[in-house]
């Protein structure tokens, strides 16, 4: 086999020397400047192969070869690196990246689509009441510091949307853990009604001030609940974590761009998710006011008060809002409300003022 | 290519008549400068990263640290220094151990935020606590891996030092209102500088925690001033118009954000010029000259790119950093390189190195 052209170090010294190399037999026969040295194969460890850069081979002695010639480099040592000789091989050839591209692409958008909300109803479900019950607590907690004030609504009136309240999630399965919580919410957040994990479920006085009566009160405890039956937040938070894990995962040792190339995703797609878990709420919603003899129109009825309250949260139905259009929701809800009709000929259709 | 592997130095002054009888005046000896070179290429890169990236989807990661050691490899190969390419050794299967190591903890402590705050504030504890440990590993990972003309770096471990500087100093700060906060960043860079070896020489940290000051000072001005601005143009336009819309506030968020990443690309750069520029080895010194405006520029191009190609422009953004910091550093010498020696203190190191083998982890920090 005929000679190559390499860089010897001897490991001890940073002077270079020129070198010639050729494989003889099981051995590599290494000629410099009136010196030769031979250096069974075995006993190499060689670098694997990375594009076009040089091979690295390690004698026993701590000496290094610098070769530029890979195919000689492999002729060498035709069974090292299998592993990584193969994905060098695939680096190089053109269907390869192109078939990783695909891979790449397919596996992260089902990952984030599919896989990730999947994987978390399941984890959800494991997950042991009392861990939701402390999360539930932890929030509730951050409230006042948020500014949320203790309930100015007088007495009586807070005692009948508990006996409401009390009344509505009799039925269901875990009857005994929901609970009512009121509270006067700072500025920014007003009208509004959220489920917290663990059961419990916060109405704010100015949505309170806001609905005409106990029904309209009742579609949203059914959507809030519907949250809750399907443990949203928990799934919310599990979901958002695996973002965040996948982003960084395939961003890797990037360090240049900043933390806003993992931001930005991971806000985006936590819309997406909370835009699907709204419109499964919604529907949880309509089936339970349904069964509870109420019309899901009363549930239309609320989206169109809290339109007219906040006109300027309408404008974004993007694609980074966390709800869907409400236009929709209450075409949606109208539907479950006709078929509500139907089901109840003689129920009377609540007032639409 | 063969030819560079040999490149000559530009000559500093012109050399002296060896047989010379007239006794001059001392004179500096001449020096000469070494350029680092980048040689990596975007679309060659693109193919192994993504090659890369795809079967570490595959294998749920596990494959993640061959690819680090597939990636490092191209970097350090493509990178050269007076024509003659660094050399990247490390094997996969400590970096993949690090790696399962770092995951089990960051993962934990982002999932126990969610749950309990107490679970997460213990968690915390043990990161803070482990972590002068763990980069002094990471250094002295990184260290023995990396080598030179057939010669390989070392990193002396001092755990004592490092969790003065890494760990007991952070309480300097509050205690002086922040005003501790460059010199503890010059105590920490002056601690990696000197416990690095190359060549049987020791690096050496020149200069006071006094060169810090101003760039850090300059930051905070920045910050200050880009706020105070923003303020007013805000100011201004919700008096005209209202009170401003979700768009609007989302707009405002990344304008503060963007005079947080001004700031934050200046003191990068500074301090890395300064760093550099205080490293002395046995004569050798290093000179950076990173320019604020250039890497804020190649940042913010290469964010971009990567939102825009939803992560795909990554290679090129990576094969540009590279390229503009090879391009921006020399290494100014008083001889040539050819007289660096291995390092012989073995009976020093012996039990280091065992003792090495068993912990062998590399975390990437």
């Amino acid at each position: 086999m005929s000679a190559v052209d390499a860089v010897f170090f001897d490991g001890k010294v940073s002077l270079p020397h020129r070198v010639r190399v050729s494989g003889v037999a099981d051995a590599l026969a290494i000629e410099g400047d009136g010196w030769r040295r031979d250096v069974s194969l075995g006993k190499v460890r060689v670098t694997t192969r990375i594009a076009g850069t040089h091979r690295t081979l390690v004698l026993p002695d701590g000496a290094q070869l610098q070769v530029r010639d890979n195919e000689a480099v492999d002729a060498w040592f035709p069974r090292r690196n299998r592993l990584e000789a193969l994905v060098d091989r695939l680096e190089r050839h053109a269907t390869a990246v192109a078939a990783a591209l695909v891979v790449t692409i397919a596996s992260t958008a089902w990952v984030v689509f599919f896989g990730l909300p999947i994987a978390a109803e399941h984890v959800a479900r494991y997950v042991p009441e009392s861990v939701s019950e402390r999360m539930g607590e932890e929030t509730l907690g951050l409230l006042p510091r948020f500014g949320f004030k203790p309930s100015q609504l007088p007495p009586d009136r807070k005692q009948r949307l508990q006996t409401a309240f009390k009344g509505y999630v009799e039925g269901l399965p875990h009857a005994d853990h929901y609970r009512l919580l009121l509270f006067q919410a700072p500025e920014g957040v007003g009208a509004n009604a959220f489920a917290l994990p663990g059961g419990k479920i916060v109405f704010t006085d100015q949505l309170i001030a806001l609905l005409k009566n106990d029904d309209q009160f009742r579609a949203v405890l059914a959507h809030e609940i519907g949250h809750e039956e399907h443990r949203h937040l928990l799934r919310s938070v599990l979901q958002s974590s695996g973002i965040v894990l996948v982003t960084a995962l395939v961003t890797g040792d990037v360090g240049s761009a900043g933390a806003i190339v993992i931001a930005i995703p991971t806000f985006l797609l936590h819309s997406h998710y909370s835009r699907s878990f709204e419109s499964e709420a919604d529907e949880f919603a309509f089936a339970s006011l349904a069964a509870h003899d109420v019309s899901p129109a009363n549930f239309a009825q609320v989206m169109r008060l809290l339109q007219k309250a906040h006109p300027a949260s309408e404008k974004g139905t993007a694609y980074w809002s966390t709800h869907p259009p409400t236009l929709e929701r209450i075409a949606r809800a109208e539907a479950a409300a006709q078929e509500f009709d139907a089901a109840h000929p003689q129920a009377e259709a609540p007032d639409d003022d | 290519m063969e030819e560079s592997e040999f490149a000559a130095p530009a000559e500093g002054a012109g050399g002296m008549p060896a047989d010379s009888v007239i006794i001059l005046p001392p004179v500096a000896p001449p020096l000469r400068e070494y350029r680092f070179e980048f040689y990596g290429e975007a679309a060659e890169y693109f193919r192994i990263w993504i090659v890369n990236v795809a079967l570490s989807i595959l294998t749920f990661g596990v494959f993640s640290a061959w690819a680090k050691v597939r990636t490092q490899r191209y970097f350090y190969a493509n990178t050269r220094l007076a024509g003659v390419p660094f050399e990247y050794l490390a094997q996969p299967l400590p970096i993949l151990k690090g790696r399962a190591i770092a995951f089990t903890l960051f993962g934990g402590y982002a999932l126990a935020g969610q749950f309990s705050i107490t679970l997460q504030l213990w968690l915390l504890g043990l990161i803070t606590v482990l972590a002068p440990w763990l980069i002094v590993r990471g250094l002295m990972f990184h260290a023995r891996y990396s080598s030179w003309r057939g010669l390989t770096f070392r990193f002396l471990p001092r755990y004592g030092q490092a969790y003065r500087w890494y760990l007991f100093a952070y309480l300097l700060v509050p205690l002086s209102l922040g005003l501790a906060f460059p010199y503890v960043k010059w105590q920490q860079k002056r601690f990696v500088v000197d416990q690095h070896r190359f060549g049987g020489r020791e690096f050496k940290f020149h200069g006071g925690s006094g060169d810090f000051y101003p760039t850090y000072l300059i930051a905070v001005g920045l910050v200050f001033g880009w706020i105070v601005l923003v303020s007013i143009v805000v100011g201004t336009l919700a008096s005209k118009f209202g009170y401003p819309s979700a768009w609007f506030r989302y707009g405002l968020a990344g304008f503060i954000y963007f005079g947080y990443f001004l700031a934050w690309v200046y003191i990068a750069s500074r301090i890395a010029n300064l760093t550099y520029g205080q490293a002395e080895l046995d004569g050798y010194r290093l000179r950076s000259t990173l320019g604020a405006f250039d890497l804020a520029k190649l940042y913010l191009g290469n964010t971009i790119a990567i939102l825009l190609t939803l992560g795909m422009a990554i290679p090129w953004a990576a094969i540009r950093l590279a390229q503009y910091r090879a391009a921006h550093l020399e290494l100014v010498a008083p001889r040539d390189l050819d007289g660096f020696t291995a390092e012989w203190q073995r009976d020093e190191s012996a039990l280091g190195a065992e003792m090495d083998n068993l912990f062998d982890l590399d975390i990437g920090l």
